[in-house]
């Protein structure tokens, strides 16, 4: 079952949060197509937050179609969005050791590799909750 | 409303049931032998032949000599009831904030009071009434004896009116804790009201419930045996002969009888006054007033004790704000 | 939507102070709102009134449609948990729930043993014994298993620890969510309100400051940043909330309908925090004498 937190000072949405929160867990595989959403008052028994905010983050959800809900029954994961097949996942690893190479050859030192990639990383992280 | 009640009042009445065993034990346990010891004594056959039954009364009456303070216990009670179970009713609940829960559940706040009134001014009718019943019960042989159950002190300790005091202590409890708000200020100004209310009645209004008579009575010839038993001698003064009032006393007596010092005799004393034509006029309420003068006073503490119940309920409703 | 609660020109007066004054104030249903002041702004007396431990001095509220604290219908259908959690000291766990089942008819026994099994209370501990935060949970489970259609808090979490403190907030939210609950929750820690809250009421002096959905005051309140200016240059459906000026710069908070055009100012958003206190430093300012004359110049601070 997805643990959610909210953070208070981030200046994002708390109900953005929770969406991103589901989006990520979807990722990394930690959820799966047909997995029930926790519901609203096991949400806000564990992060103090208003019923309406969780409500508002399904409801997202379903807009975008990762979720829907079922009256009586629950909130229900529709979509997966994570490949965890190797196949998939080789050809990843081969492109991301070129990108390596290619940025040693630049001159670019340890560092220098970490920043850019977190740099861009949040970049586009933040470019998918907008 | 019941429950919550007794679970508030619990250790209050509990407490009195307590004394009041305690209190029926040595009672009850001394009580068939005081009986005894009355008929043993041969006082009311002295009484019957009218005789100086002093030395008889004095040894029956220094028997359990702590048979003084039962009076004075039942004096006692109405005010501790009026301080324990009258004056923290509202004040605590006001006091310490507890109101703001009582008071917003489902039960109005005149029902909260109606009920804890209610049981609280019942329970303090019947232990008033079981006190009163067991010392009055015990005291009777003595009662009998000191015939002085129409005196000031005594009229109060016996009869139904602890009873009523008990009720208006109670009333004037809840209500000066409505008003004041603070538990241990009520229960001092409770104490203080009720003693003063007790007092300015019992010294002062009750001997006006009936035009009182008078008797004449020589001087130091007993004023009891001129009234006779039970009667309520309210005050008396010395006249002479053209029924002026005149102060006197009884050195000023003797040297003018010119009787030796030392002369204690009440007869030497009575036969001196007697030729000055000094007599005494007595204000007596008689004894058969007793009962009427306790149903008066019993009126007046209960009417007492319904309109401060009345007006707590008032101020509860419309000025706790 | 109907609403819960609803106050016209509402006044208390003691003596000769008015705690609150002239409030009209209309709070939907279903929402938990949040009643926010400094102490001594008049939440406590509202709240009274509206639970009908006070009589109002002027004005009139309306709750759930009827008059505060009239008849035990009425009283059975709001929830009310006072500062500091008053509960009875020499009474354990065990009677207070008795407490609740027998002055209350609505009272749910099962929602009340599961609350109380769930916290791990010992039934037979005196309330006098309890913490601050475990007093509050038994105090909120007296409150929700009456069974309430609004349920009132003033200051529940003012004492405690920030564990018993998120503790409390997670209970009455599991119970908002369960139960379909109206919430007004007094407190002045906005960051609890900010979390729980989504309807906003800002009390000062006796008065309202604000009242309003969270969301809908967050989208129309923006902070402007720019080359000195007078505020009354702006146009006129911009409303100045709160302004600060230096030498050469100028920084205001203002309420407006409208998106800002003008290329001068910088926008941003507002949290709710920054929003609550620029209402309470309005108010403040009002509050304090007029500058004199010599400090004309600097313009207002």
């Amino acid at each position: 079952m997805i643990q959610f937190r909210i953070d208070g000072r981030s200046g994002v949405a708390p109900y953005l949060q929770l969406v991103q929160q589901v989006r990520h867990a979807l990722r990394l595989g930690l959820l799966h197509e047909g997995d029930q959403l926790p519901t609203v008052k096991e949400v806000v028994a564990q992060v103090a937050i208003n019923p309406n905010t969780v409500l508002k983050a399904y409801r997202e959800l379903e807009y975008e179609g990762l979720a829907t809900g079922r009256r009586g029954v629950g909130t229900f994961v529709t979509k997966s969005l994570v490949d965890t097949s190797f196949a998939a996942q080789g050809p990843l690893r081969h492109d991301l050791e070129r990108w390596l190479a290619k940025a040693r050859r630049m001159g670019l030192d340890e560092d220098s590799i970490r920043a850019l990639f977190e740099d861009t990383f949040q970049v586009l992280m933040t470019e998918d909750v907008a | 409303m019941i429950w919550l009640t007794w679970r508030q009042f619990r250790v209050q009445i509990l407490v009195a049931i307590g004394a009041f065993v305690v209190l029926g034990a040595v009672l009850g346990y001394t009580g068939p032998h005081l009986v005894h010891l009355y008929h043993d004594s041969g006082i009311r056959e002295c009484q019957a032949s009218r005789g100086d039954c002093g030395p008889l009364v004095d040894s029956f009456t220094s028997h359990y000599p702590w048979w003084h303070g039962l009076g004075p216990l039942i004096t006692v009670i109405p005010g501790l009831i009026g301080v324990f179970w009258g004056a923290p009713l509202l004040a605590r609940e006001l006091e310490t904030g507890t109101y703001r829960l009582a008071w917003t559940q489902s039960v109005t706040r005149t029902r909260w009071l109606a009920t804890k009134v209610l049981i609280i001014g019942v329970a303090t009718i019947v232990t008033a009434a079981a006190f009163t019943v067991i010392v009055a019960l015990w005291l009777s042989p003595l009662d009998t004896v000191n015939a002085n159950r129409f005196s000031p002190g005594a009229f109060s300790q016996h009869g139904i009116v602890p009873i009523v005091y008990a009720a208006f202590a109670f009333a004037l409890g809840v209500a000066v804790g409505a008003v004041l708000r603070r538990l241990v200020a009520a229960m001092a100004v409770t104490l203080v009201v009720f003693t003063l209310v007790r007092l300015v009645i019992q010294q002062w209004v009750r001997q006006h419930f009936a035009t009182p008579i008078h008797v004449i009575s020589a001087l130091f010839g007993g004023g009891s045996n001129a009234v006779g038993p039970n009667a309520w001698v309210v005050s008396s003064r010395v006249v002479d002969r053209t029924n002026h009032t005149v102060a006197i006393h009884r050195d000023s007596l003797r040297s003018t009888c010119g009787l030796p010092e030392g002369e204690f005799s009440r007869d030497a004393l009575r036969a001196c006054a007697q030729r000055l034509g000094l007599h005494q006029i007595l204000t007596v309420q008689p004894a058969n007033r007793y009962w009427p003068f306790q149903a008066w006073e019993a009126a007046i503490f209960a009417v007492l004790a319904v309109l401060l119940t009345g007006f707590t309920f008032w101020w509860t409703r419309h000025r706790i704000t | 939507m109907t609403n819960s609660i609803e106050a016209v020109a509402l006044g208390k007066r003691y003596r000769r102070r008015w705690a609150l004054q002239d409030c009209t104030v209309a709070i939907p249903a279903g929402r938990v709102v949040g009643l926010v002041g400094a102490n001594g702004a008049g939440k406590t007396t509202l709240m009274h009134l509206i639970v009908g431990l006070l009589r109002p001095s002027a004005g009139a509220v309306t709750v759930l449609g009827g008059r505060p604290g009239e008849g035990p219908d009425q009283l059975a259908r709001v929830g009310f948990l006072a500062q500091d959690a008053p509960l009875y000291g020499t009474l354990n766990v065990g009677d207070h729930l008795r407490l609740g089942r027998h002055l209350n008819p609505g009272w749910d026994e099962a929602a009340a043993s599961s609350r109380i099994d769930g916290l791990g209370f010992d039934l037979r501990q005196r309330a006098g014994q309890l913490s601050g935060g475990q007093r509050a949970q038994l105090a909120l489970t007296l409150a929700v298993a009456k069974r309430p259609e609004l349920l009132l808090l003033d200051e529940p979490v003012a004492g405690l620890d920030p564990l018993a403190r998120r503790e409390f907030l997670q209970s009455l939210m599991e119970s908002v969510a369960e139960h379909h609950l109206t919430v007004v929750l007094s407190s002045h820690l906005l960051g609890d309100v900010e979390r729980v809250c989504d309807y906003l009421i800002v009390l000062a002096a006796g008065r309202v400051q604000l009242a309003g959905d969270v969301n809908e005051l967050l989208a129309t309140h923006r902070v402007l940043t720019g080359p000195r200016r007078d505020p009354r240059s702006l146009p006129g459906d911009i409303e100045v909330i709160e302004e600060a000026h230096t030498e050469r710069q100028s920084t205001l908070i203002v309420r407006t309908e409208t998106p800002i055009v003008d290329p001068a100012w910088t926008v941003t958003e507002l949290g709710l925090e920054d929003l609550v206190l620029a209402y309470l430093g309005q108010s403040a300012a009002a509050a304090r004498p007029p500058t004199s004359p010599l400090n004309a110049n600097e313009g207002p601070t």
